[in-house]
């Protein structure tokens, strides 16, 4: 379970995020949509520490991050894809931090098997596709087998064969009762992926629905989509002239 | 209450530092450096004359230590940065 309480970051006189207050159940996979800019990464960051709330909480089964007894078998998150040394073997990286929570090296090799890594992982990480990264960063984020796992923009760069089996291992994952968080600004995708909806906007909450009754209001969850974010957009292209 | 402490954080650094190929190499090459520094002022001091003491060949010999100090120096700033 996770919750956020009121959560609040300024940079400057800027808002990123504004009063957010939301509740993620577990055993359903839960999309969190915005714009560009709406502050759902800056929301990621704050739930995982990254980021210093200036009001409000970001708690994971009632404790916030830092005090978590460990912190990677509760909580697993992939926010970088690129977050790795290029020099070490992607087996290497996962091992270190398995090391720094006490995880098993066998769960290291279970992973890999997870992502389908297994061949690539003694190979130097630099040398991996973007669609590897980013199975290697949702390696990561199942390392400590957590209860909670929290996903930025998880199918970015993966080819539809990665499309479709991140989203069978997420609704799989949420199916055995974990709490799967995942941003994505993929509205199509979330709707194959997601049960429920968190929208937001400009830092704050739009809407907190199921797929089914978000997109039973409009034609589609696309129009939907953009009825709830027409007035908060930053910046909209036009057509070409 | 945080499980991890030092103990974790020291194994996870040491799986770092060794799993990437600049360790080795600034390790071998402090060695080596060493090595053959302390060969070459050596084979200079062979027509040397008179003929170097002990304390001279002892001190010859270490002459590559400052280049691998660097090295290692250099290491180190690898390992709390890397």
């Amino acid at each position: 379970m996770m919750e956020l309480r009121e959560l609040t970051k300024r940079y400057g006189d800027r808002v990123a995020v504004d009063g957010l207050s939301v509740r993620v159940q577990p055993g359903v996979v839960t999309g969190f949509l915005g714009p560009n800019g709406s502050g759902k990464s800056t929301t990621m960051r704050m739930i995982l520490g990254l980021d210093a709330p200036d009001h409000g909480a970001a708690l994971i089964d009632g404790v916030p991050y830092r005090e978590l007894e460990w912190p990677l078998r509760t909580v697993g998150a992939l926010l970088d894809a690129g977050a790795f040394h290029p020099g070490r073997s992607g087996r290497a990286h996962l091992t270190a931090l398995a090391a720094s929570n006490d995880i098993p090296g066998t769960r290291v090799e279970q992973v890999l098997r997870t992502v389908g890594l297994t061949e690539a992982a003694s190979r130097r990480a630099g040398t991996y596709s973007l669609g590897m990264r980013q199975r290697l960063g949702v390696a990561v984020a199942l390392l400590g087998d957590p209860g909670v796992l929290l996903l930025d923009e998880p199918v970015n760069g993966l080819d539809p064969e990665g499309i479709r089996w991140i989203r069978d291992l997420l609704r799989g994952l949420a199916a055995e009762g974990r709490t799967v968080f995942v941003s994505s600004h993929l509205i199509a995708e979330m709707a194959l992926t997601a049960h429920r909806l968190v929208v937001i906007g400009r830092g704050r909450l739009l809407a907190e629905t199921t797929v089914a009754e978000l997109a039973a209001a409009d034609d589609n969850l696309e129009d939907a989509f953009f009825r709830l974010t027409s007035q908060v957009t930053d910046y909209r292209g036009t057509e070409a002239s | 209450m945080n499980g991890y402490g030092f103990r974790q954080a020291a194994r996870m650094e040491w799986i770092k530092l060794r799993s990437v190929r600049s360790t080795w190499w600034l390790a071998i090459a402090a060695v080596a450096s060493m090595t053959a520094s302390g060969i070459g002022v050596g084979l200079g001091y062979r027509s040397h004359t008179p003929v170097a003491t002990t304390a001279q060949i002892l001190n010859n010999s270490l002459s590559g230590a400052i280049l691998a100090q660097l090295l290692l120096g250099a290491l180190g700033v690898l390992m709390v940065t890397g």
